[in-house]
């Protein structure tokens, strides 16, 4: 029986220039999502170089992992997505099953999730409330109000600067599509992404906090 | 909020994530850095990575096409000589030959007069020579 050929596909798409690229925004998506665990309970482990791991693998390692899977033919490449949306899918599934597998800590998975028109959006599904034990209840009620007072001062770090705190109300209520947020604030799309680089340049010590107390610490040391 | 939907902080991360498309490759790099990830290396990784793929599977090839060359060499050598078979096989096959051949080859044969099994084996062991060098000739043509 011939060899399983690599998928011309996946080939032909890691050969493009814009690779590079590709593999960054995949590397920050996959450390973005090992983050957004933090507000699930999941305490971070760190390597060599204070990169998140999640079983010993870094989001860097994700990434690796997932391009092997496609060039190998274990994951399936869909062409109706682009490369980066077909690793992000991989890199959310094994992030999913390496913390399942390695990491017992936390209330509650996240499994990425698409929709048929291509907005990306990010429930928490496993766990529903049924499942959860009276503690596991009072940490999830714990974790969501450190949510809501980390977001509290991250906004109000930014106060006189009305755009910015809108840019940052509209991301928190989950409102991403840069057209939905211009129609909700009337700030122009073109004007959104270079909120994006302030709010990053200014607040990024803040987006790796675990919880409140942290980012209280995190906001002291900047005084 | 019920235990499906995201927080605040959770959603603020998936935005940013969501609006990196529009950095540019320094940018993106720096951010990363911020987070002590080196794209550097895992660049390095996945490229040799994907050289290391993409030379096994044209490797794994050039063998499948080296065992069907090598079967179809295989196929195309003789049984062996027709003198060492039985006479019946090799008057039956000399007729099928003489049937099957062009006019003036038939012809040729026939007013040779009587010829024995061994010429009869010979003339067959001599077509199929030409026949194989013919092709031979045919392939190495470009």
């Amino acid at each position: 029986m011939p060899p399983e050929r690599v998928n011309p596909e996946v080939m032909a798409a890691l050969e493009q220039p814009s690779w590079t690229a590709t593999f960054g925004r995949a590397v920050l998506h996959a450390d973005t999502t090992i983050r957004k665990y933090f507000w699930r309970g999941f305490r971070p482990k760190f390597g060599a170089k204070r990169e998140i791991t999640v079983g010993g693998k870094s989001a860097n390692d994700f990434v690796l992992d997932a391009v092997e899977k496609l060039l190998e033919g274990k994951r399936a490449y869909d062409p109706a997505k682009d490369l980066l949306a077909n690793l992000n899918s991989i890199t959310d599934s094994l992030i999913w099953s390496e913390k399942k597998r390695s990491d017992r800590t936390g209330i509650v998975d996240y499994v990425e999730r698409v929709d048929g028109d291509e907005d990306r959006i990010d429930p928490i599904s496993v766990a529903q409330d049924a499942d959860l034990t009276a503690d596991e209840k009072l940490v999830r009620d714990e974790l969501r109000e450190d949510q809501r007072r980390c977001f509290k001062d991250i906004r109000a770090s930014f106060d006189g600067d009305r755009e910015m705190q809108e840019y940052l109300d509209a991301l928190s209520e989950g409102i991403f599509k840069r057209v939905d947020i211009s129609e909700v604030t009337g700030i122009p799309v073109e004007q959104l992404d270079e909120l994006r680089r302030k709010l990053v340049k200014y607040a990024r010590r803040f987006f790796g906090v675990p919880d409140f107390e942290a980012l209280q610490r995190r906001l002291n040391e900047g005084k | 909020m019920n235990n499906d939907e995201q927080g605040p902080m959770e959603n603020l991360l998936a935005g940013l994530d969501q609006h990196a498309e529009a950095l540019s490759p320094e940018e993106l790099k720096a951010e990363l850095e911020e987070r002590g990830i080196n794209l550097d290396d895992g660049l390095k990784t996945a490229a040799m990575m994907i050289k290391a793929c993409d030379k096994a599977d044209r490797l794994s090839w050039m063998k499948v096409a080296d065992e069907k060359s090598a079967s179809l060499r295989v196929a195309e050598e003789p049984a062996g000589s027709w003198t060492s078979r039985k006479a019946d096989e090799i008057v039956a096959a000399f007729n099928t030959f003489i049937s099957s051949a062009k006019p003036e080859t038939a012809l040729a044969f026939r007013n040779k007069g009587e010829l024995s099994v061994e010429d009869m084996a010979q003339i067959l062991d001599a077509n199929e020579s030409l026949k194989r060098r013919s092709v031979d000739q045919d392939k190495a043509r470009p």
